[in-house]
Parts: C-alpha cells; sequence; structure tokens
C-alpha cells in the first residue's frame, strides 16, 4: 500500500491521546502520506534515532507525559541530525501562535483541527521555501 | 573662829543637793554681807579667793565614775554659818546611811561596790569635818596652817589630812618656799604619774614644758602667788610619762604669822576631758550652724517668749525677712500664716507650742505670706527646745515650700481624672480587683456587659460578677485572676469564652488579665479587659460563608476549565474523523449531494457547534477567572467583518435575513483577530436571532481615534428594563424557551471588546430593532509591538 516514494512522504505524529494519534495517522494515510507514531517526545527521539526513514515534518502536541512538546523540540533543534525536520504545532494551548513563535515551528494548528486546514499546513510547511505566513486555524 | 562648811553634792542617785544647799548659803552668806554669785557647782577658786575670810580648803570627794559626784568643804570665819555647817554634815550622814542601805541591799544600779564603799566612808569623813565645824572646834587647820602630815597634829588635822591624802581627782600638795615639792595625796600621783618618793623634794617645775620653764613661767606663778596671795590659771602641764594635760592650776601662797610666805598650797586639776568635751561642744555647735545653714528645709527658733532668736538662708528667702532684721522680733510677724483657701489668718504654733509643750504639724493647705505678699503653700511643724531639765525655753520651726509638691499633686490628680475618663470612655469593659480578687472598680462598658453596676459589684468576689462558661460545653470556665494572682503573668482567656451576664444573657468575649503591680514589684491587684465578642463572631461567620461561596465558584470555574480542555480531546478526534469521512465520501460518490455527504456535512455542523461550546465554556472560565487573554496583531476590521458576513450569509438566508455591509474603507488596528471574528459572529448571530426575517445592518467605520462596528437588527428589540443587564452572565433578553443558548453570547462579546480596551452598548431603534455598537481603540492601550503576546 505505501507508495514507492513514501519515505518522502513521511510525517512523525507525536501525540499522547491514542484517538487523536489514531485519527491523525488515518487522515495522513488516506492523503498518501506515511505517518509514524510516537506517544510522547522521548519516544519520538527514539524514532528519529533509530535510523529509519527520517521523516519530512513533525506534528507535535505540547502537553504530553514523559517528555513534553517544547522539551522534545528543544533537544530536537540541539541534535542536527534531525534539527532541520520541520514542526508543525497540533495544540490545545489558546497561546498557540505565541508558543509557535517560540519554538520555530513551520506553524500551529489549534484543537479540535479541521481535516482541510491540517492538510494545507502539512502542504505549507513541506513546500520549500518555508511559508512566510501561518496559516490560520 | 573658823567654820567649815559643805558646799555641794551631786550624788549618784539623781537627787540633786545642790540647789537647796546653794540656796542655803547665799541667803546666809547674803545676811552676813557676802556675796555668792557662784553657780550650781561651787564657787570656783577665783571667786573663793575674791572673798575676805573665804577659804578654800577641801576640794572634791566621790566616786570618779561618777561626773558631779561633787562635795565642796569651804572654811569660813563667820560664826553665822555654823549651823549650816551643821545642816550640811547631817545630809551628808543621811546620804551616807542611803548609800549604806544600798549596799546591804545590793541595790546599786550596776555600780562597783567597792566604789560605792568608798563613796560612803567619805561621806562620812566629810560629815564628821563639817560637824566638827558646826560645834565650832576647828574642824580643819586654815590654808595657811595646812602642812604635810605631822606626828603633832591634832586628830581633826589628822582626819583632814587624811581627807586630802584620800583626793583622787585632785592634786593636792604643797610647795616649800622654794617651789620644791613638800608634799603629795592620791589625787597628784593619780594625775601627775609620780609618786610621793619619786616627787618629794624635786622642784615643782617639773610639771611644766621644756618651753614655759625657758620662759621662767614657774617662777612666774610663785612670785604672783606671793604678790598676791594667789595664783590661779589653766594651762598644759606634763605628767612623768610625758604626756600632756590640760589643768587647772592654784596656787595659794601660805604664810606664818608674821606673814612670810612658807610655802604653797597648789590644786592641780585635769580638764583635758572638759576641755575635750568644750572642743566637741563648739564643734558640734559648729556643725549644728553649718547644718541649718545648708539644711534644704527652712528653720526658725524662737525663745520662749517666741521672739525670733535664728533663722537659716532658706527661712529667709521664703519669709522675705533677712536674719538681722528678723531677730529678736515676735515669730507672728516673720512668719505670717493664712489659709490658703479662705485667706484666713492661720492660728500660729508657737503660742501652743510654748504654752502645751507638744509638737505641732501645720493645718493643710497653709500658706506662707512672705514679706513682699507671695503666697506659698507650705508644710510645717513646730517643736519645743527644752533645756536638759525639761523647761521649755523655746520653739523650733521647721517648714518647706510645697508649691513644688502642690503642683505635682495637681498633675497626679489630673492624670487620675484623665485615667478615670479613660477607663469611663475606653470601649472594652475594664474590671480591676484587688489583691483578694474582689471588684475594685468597673467602667461603663464592664457594667453593660456583666449587668452589674459598680456600686453593686465592688467587693464582691470577681466570679461572682465575672461569670464565664465555655461557649460550647457551657461548663463554667477558670477564671484568668486566680492564675494572674497565682503567677503575676499576663494570662488571655481560652477561646470559646461566654460571659454569662446577670440577666443571663451569654456571649461571646475576648479578654485579658494582666496584673497590676505595686511600686515594690508585689501583685496588688488584676485588670482585666474584655470584648463582647458577638459582632467579630458573627463577621466570621459571615466572612466564612463568603469564603466558601468564593471557593465554590472558584471549584466551578475550574471545573469548567477542566471539563471543556478534557472535552477539546475527543472533539479533536471525532472532528477529524467526521472531516475524514466527508472526504471519503466526496471521493467515493460523484456527487455533492450524495445521501452519505450530505449526511456527513451534518454532522460536521454539530461538530462545529459542539467545538464553539466548549470554547465559550472555556473562555467563560478565563474570564470569571481573571486570566483571559488576547493575542493582538494588525488587521482590517473592515475586511474581517466582510469575512464574517460571508460565513453566515447562506445561514442569514436561511433564516429569511439579508445582510447590508456598509465598509467603505480598510479600518487597520491591532487586534486579535479570533477575537474580533467572534464579536463580529455573535452579534449578527444575536441578529439572526432575535430578527429573523428582519434585514440586518453592519457597518464599520471610524468614530474619533476609535474603530466602530454597528450591527442594526428589525426584530423585537430588547425591553427597557433589560437593556442594562443583557452583558451579564447567563442573561437572555427573551424566554429561553423560545430563544436557546447559554445566554453566553453577549456576556463574552462585552468581555472580548473590553479585553481590547473597547466599549459596547445596545439600544433599542426609534422604530423596530436593537442596534449594537462596538468601538475598539485604534491602537493597543500601551504599545506593544506588532503581533506580540498580549499583557
Amino acid at each position: 500500500m505505501t507508495p514507492p516514494h513514501a519515505h518522502d512522504r513521511a510525517v512523525l505524529i507525536v501525540e499522547d491521546d491514542p484517538d487523536i494519534l489514531d485519527v491523525l495517522a488515518q487522515v495522513l494515510e488516506d492523503n498518501r502520506y506515511h505517518p509514524i507514531c510516537a506517544v510522547h517526545g522521548r519516544a519520538a527521539l527514539e524514532v528519529l534515532r533509530r535510523g529509519g526513514p527520517t521523516p519530512r515534518l513533525i506534528l507535535l502536541d505540547l502537553m504530553m507525559p514523559e517528555m513534553s512538546g517544547v522539551q522534545f523540540r528543544a533537544i530536537q533543534q540541539a541534535d542536527p541530525s534531525i534539527a532541520k525536520i520541520p514542526v508543525l504545532l497540533i495544540t490545545a494551548d489558546p497561546c498557540a501562535e505565541n508558543v509557535a513563535r517560540t519554538l520555530g515551528a513551520a506553524g500551529w494548528l489549534r484543537k479540535p483541527v479541521r481535516l482541510d486546514a491540517l492538510l494545507t499546513a502539512i502542504e505549507g510547511a513541506l513546500a520549500p521555501p518555508a511559508p512566510s505566513s501561518l496559516p490560520a486555524p | 573662829v573658823t567654820h567649815v562648811i559643805a558646799a555641794h553634792f551631786d550624788v549618784f542617785d539623781g537627787a540633786d543637793y545642790g540647789p537647796r544647799l546653794r540656796f542655803e548659803y547665799e541667803r546666809r552668806a547674803v545676811s552676813l554681807g557676802h556675796a555668792f554669785p557662784w553657780g550650781m557647782h561651787g564657787p570656783s577658786s577665783t571667786q573663793c579667793a575674791a572673798m575676805p575670810g573665804l577659804r578654800l580648803c577641801v576640794a572634791v570627794f566621790g566616786a570618779p565614775r561618777d561626773a558631779g559626784s561633787l562635795a565642796m568643804a569651804v572654811t569660813f570665819d563667820d560664826d553665822g554659818l555654823a549651823d549650816l555647817a551643821g545642816a550640811s554634815a547631817a545630809m551628808l550622814q543621811s546620804l551616807s546611811a542611803r548609800w549604806r542601805a544600798r549596799l546591804q541591799a545590793g541595790h546599786l544600779g550596776g555600780r562597783d561596790p567597792a566604789q560605792c564603799q568608798e563613796l560612803v566612808a567619805r561621806l562620812d569623813l566629810a560629815a564628821d569635818v563639817l560637824a566638827r565645824g558646826a560645834k565650832g572646834a576647828t574642824p580643819a587647820a586654815r590654808p595657811a596652817s595646812v602642812r604635810p602630815a605631822e606626828a603633832s597634829q591634832t586628830p581633826t588635822e589628822e582626819r583632814f589630812r587624811l581627807l586630802v591624802d584620800s583626793v583622787q581627782d585632785y592634786a593636792i600638795f604643797m610647795l616649800d618656799a622654794g617651789g620644791h615639792v613638800a608634799s603629795w595625796n592620791v589625787g597628784a600621783e593619780r594625775l601627775k604619774g609620780y609618786r610621793a618618793d619619786e616627787i618629794l623634794g624635786r622642784h615643782f617645775s617639773a610639771f611644766y614644758s621644756a618651753d614655759d620653764i625657758a620662759r621662767g613661767h614657774p617662777d612666774m606663778e610663785l612670785r604672783v602667788a606671793m604678790r598676791d596671795g594667789r595664783f590661779a590659771e589653766e594651762g598644759w602641764r606634763i605628767r612623768k610619762d610625758g604626756s600632756r594635760f590640760w589643768a587647772s592650776v592654784v596656787i595659794t601662797a601660805m604664810r606664818d604669822a608674821a606673814g612670810g610666805v612658807t610655802g604653797f598650797a597648789k590644786v592641780t586639776r585635769d580638764l583635758t576631758e572638759r576641755r575635750r568635751a568644750e572642743d566637741a561642744v563648739r564643734l558640734r555647735e559648729e556643725q549644728l550652724a553649718t547644718t541649718l545653714q545648708s539644711i534644704g528645709d527652712a528653720v526658725i527658733a524662737t525663745n520662749e517668749s517666741g521672739h525670733v532668736t535664728m533663722m537659716n538662708p532658706v527661712a529667709e528667702a521664703l519669709t522675705g525677712w533677712t536674719r538681722a532684721n528678723a531677730l529678736g522680733r515676735p515669730l507672728e510677724e516673720v512668719f505670717e500664716i493664712v489659709n490658703e483657701d479662705t485667706r484666713a489668718r492661720a492660728q500660729n504654733p508657737v503660742a501652743r507650742v510654748l504654752r502645751e509643750g507638744v509638737v505641732l504639724g501645720l493645718a493643710n493647705h497653709t500658706a506662707l505670706i512672705a514679706r513682699d505678699g507671695t503666697a506659698r503653700p507650705i508644710a510645717d511643724s513646730a517643736a519645743p527646745i527644752r533645756a536638759a531639765t525639761g523647761e521649755i525655753t523655746g520653739v523650733v520651726l521647721v517648714f518647706r515650700d510645697q508649691t513644688a509638691d502642690r503642683a505635682a499633686e495637681r498633675v497626679l490628680r489630673e492624670n487620675e481624672q484623665r485615667l478615670a475618663t479613660t477607663l469611663h470612655s475606653i470601649g472594652d469593659a475594664v474590671i480591676a480587683t484587688d489583691a483578694t480578687g474582689r471588684v475594685a472598680l468597673m467602667n461603663p462598658v464592664a457594667e453593660a456587659l456583666t449587668g452589674w453596676s459598680q456600686g453593686e459589684a465592688l467587693g464582691r468576689r470577681l466570679a461572682d460578677v465575672f461569670d464565664i462558661v465555655n461557649e460550647e460545653t457551657r461548663a463554667p470556665a477558670k477564671s484568668p485572676v486566680d492564675r494572674v494572682l497565682r503567677e503575676g503573668t499576663v494570662v488571655g482567656l481560652a477561646n470559646h469564652t461566654a460571659l454569662i451576664a446577670r440577666g443571663g444573657t451569654a456571649r461571646p468575649i475576648a479578654d485579658s488579665a494582666a496584673p497590676i503591680r505595686a511600686l515594690d514589684g508585689s501583685v496588688s491587684g488584676v485588670v482585666l479587659v474584655f470584648r463582647d465578642q458577638s459582632q467579630e463572631r458573627a463577621a466570621e461567620t459571615e466572612r466564612l460563608r463568603l469564603a466558601h461561596a468564593q471557593e465554590a465558584v472558584r471549584m466551578r470555574d475550574e471545573f469548567l476549565s477542566i471539563a471543556a480542555h478534557e472535552l477539546r480531546t475527543p472533539i479533536t478526534a471525532l472532528q477529524l474523523q467526521l472531516d475524514s469521512l466527508a472526504q471519503t465520501a466526496r471521493a467515493a460518490g460523484t456527487s455533492a449531494d450524495s445521501p452519505l455527504a450530505r449526511k456527513a456535512e451534518k454532522a460536521q455542523q454539530q461538530s462545529v457547534r459542539l467545538t464553539t461550546l466548549v470554547d465559550t465554556l472555556l473562555d467563560l472560565s478565563r474570564i470569571t477567572a481573571g486570566r483571559f487573554e488576547i493575542a493582538r496583531e494588525e488587521l482590517d476590521l473592515a475586511s474581517l467583518v466582510a469575512g464574517a458576513v460571508e460565513n453566515l450569509r447562506a445561514e442569514a438566508a436561511n433564516m429569511g435575513c439579508t445582510i447590508r455591509l456598509e465598509a467603505p474603507v480598510p479600518v487597520r488596528g491591532f487586534w486579535d483577530a479570533m477575537r474580533l471574528e467572534q464579536i463580529t459572529t455573535n452579534l449578527l448571530s444575536n441578529a439572526l436571532k432575535f430578527g429573523r426575517g428582519h434585514p440586518i445592518d453592519v457597518r464599520v467605520g471610524v468614530a474619533g481615534n476609535r474603530a466602530r462596528l454597528t450591527v442594526d437588527d428589525g426584530g423585537i428589540g430588547i425591553p427597557p428594563h433589560d437593556l442594562d443587564r443583557i452583558f451579564g452572565r447567563f442573561e437572555r433578553g427573551a424566554s429561553p424557551n423560545h430563544y436557546g443558548g447559554l445566554g453566553l453570547g453577549l456576556y463574552l462579546t462585552r468581555a472580548y471588546v473590553e479585553a481590547h480596551g473597547g466599549t459596547i452598548r445596545a439600544d433599542n431603534k426609534p422604530g423596530q430593532g436593537a442596534t449594537f455598537e462596538v468601538d475598539l481603540p485604534l491602537s493597543p492601550p500601551s504599545t506593544v509591538p506588532t503581533g506580540g503576546p498580549a499583557p
């Protein structure tokens, strides 16, 4: 089922809620992305350092056990091998925009997320060059 | 005929025979033409020498320990005094008998029996001499014939010699014509330190200092005695051991019948003690004078007639009289006193002291009028001055300026008054007890709280008046006063203490009890301060109730916040799932109108509504918790409103409304886009809800330095009494049965507007429907960077 160029469309989803993680993975798959799932920041780091296909994009939740999105992002940015992977925040935080600026995220989506907005944001984040304006939630 | 008479007795037992005898002598002597100007102690040798026919022949006998136990025998060439000598002899005999009886009975008053024995012997001897003289016999040789003891002496002469020999207090000895010592008695040995065998035959200059000898003083004395018959002086003499003594010396020339000097009788008395006593008296007098001068009190002394004899500088200052002017004046003149209040002349104490011999204190409120008229309050006392004999010889008046004391008293009284006033007006109840815990004082508040008046409570045990119980159990509470009295520490009442008033009313009180300490530090009572806590208790209850309510509100808001947050997660999953479903349906079907696509779309709409509701709840909880924030960015209100209008156009059309937008120019400012969209959407939704079927007019413009958004509807309008409250929480301008919703739309709208520093108001249009007007500052209230986080 995975298209031959799957690794070009690999997206790492970091989300602690299994229902959201599940549906996100499903819609990405429906839209020909290759979702890789991690339930928190630490798990995401393990995935990234395991040596599998490098994701083109990381969908990052903020509030998670073990390692929060903010902690993950700090480690990611400090690691040159993975620092360049763009990050799209998906959060319930009402101040998502500010957090996104602080973390140097490629964009942000506020839960609950609409599918159209999600796909647009992913495309925007993947399209070179990086978009100068953030997509509206 | 030469008579020997006794002169003076001053004996142990206190009886004074002297004055009586003296009186007799004087009477007889004067009747015989002799003057007897001597004092109580008999004629001095000088006085004797001045009286023709009078010869001193015997000096002293008596116990040396008792000063003044002196008798003197005098020879007198006058028959008229013979019977007086007899009387004197009788007196000495009775005295001798009395002492003999006391010796037998052993009633000697602590005196040495041997000395008493000796006294008796001497009294007998003297009485015998006198008795012989009284009988006309020759009792003793005339002084001229007094010679050293010889075998040929008559019995009387022998006795007289014995008498002289035994005299201890006078050195009585003879000098030959050349000044060599020819006889020596016990007194001489005692006084000068030489035994008879050491001194007999030596020149009498041995008794003089080298200086006296060098200036020929001893020889001068003998020359004077030869010339005048007698030489007398007081001066320093030298004892055998070289020590000095102050001596009274009388040297009498003894002549033979032809008038030639055969020798000298020398009588010497040691006056060192007297001189020392005189010096001491002088010193005491000087000290007394200095004391009087420097004493802080005023002192005035008077004589027995009440005339001023002395006053010290303080008395001068207070009376205004100088000592020189005051001396000799009647005291009343110098010491004028009046009643301090009435100014009536006060009784002068001196007269009464002189009359009654009592010590008097001045009455209170006495003022002294100084010579210049100044009145000063004084305190004083007057006491009699008594001579050794007990007779009153004057009055001494001691007084003191009381002006300062009076001022201090006034201050004290004022302080007391102030304290009393303070106690009376203090808001707390105060009860003071004495050292036994009985009520000594209570103020009006204490009277009100206990139900006891001070008059009734005074002297009662505190527990009667201050009846306290545990507020909850109603068990009697321990009185703090007992503990204060026992331990001397400040004691606070236990919590939950209630005071039972006399009428049975119980009031919660707070109190403390503290010891009242006397100046010496001992606990002289307890002061109890307490306060009705009823109001505080009620206020506390109210405060707790309010705190509970606030806590309930806070918990509700917190719950709302958590609930909204928790709801977002499943909604997120749900909405994505529905979106995915709609996508799948669109992909599967050929038409957007396929039943599956339509159903998916309906589900999507409901999930959006659900999201909106959850957002509303979340905003609400943030607003009520004061944690609501906006994110400003530069944007154009006109285009934003246009977008919102477009989003609702379809819905409006469904409800029979047309939305007319009038937004001719861009209106740029720094606002939160999402919130402005919510404001616009809320107002439009409101207009649609209440103005179904009527057109809606939306205008965006600028009014002064503010952006203005106006939404007019043609609906039912707002009842005038609701205009003030439609922006409140959970408020509706209409019945919820007809118009659903949480009733939060306008409340949140106002909150969003106000978060921007703007205002919103609602009004009814003149014709029909309502109008809402939102004003927003074009620039933020403070300088906020473009797109930066809201404060």
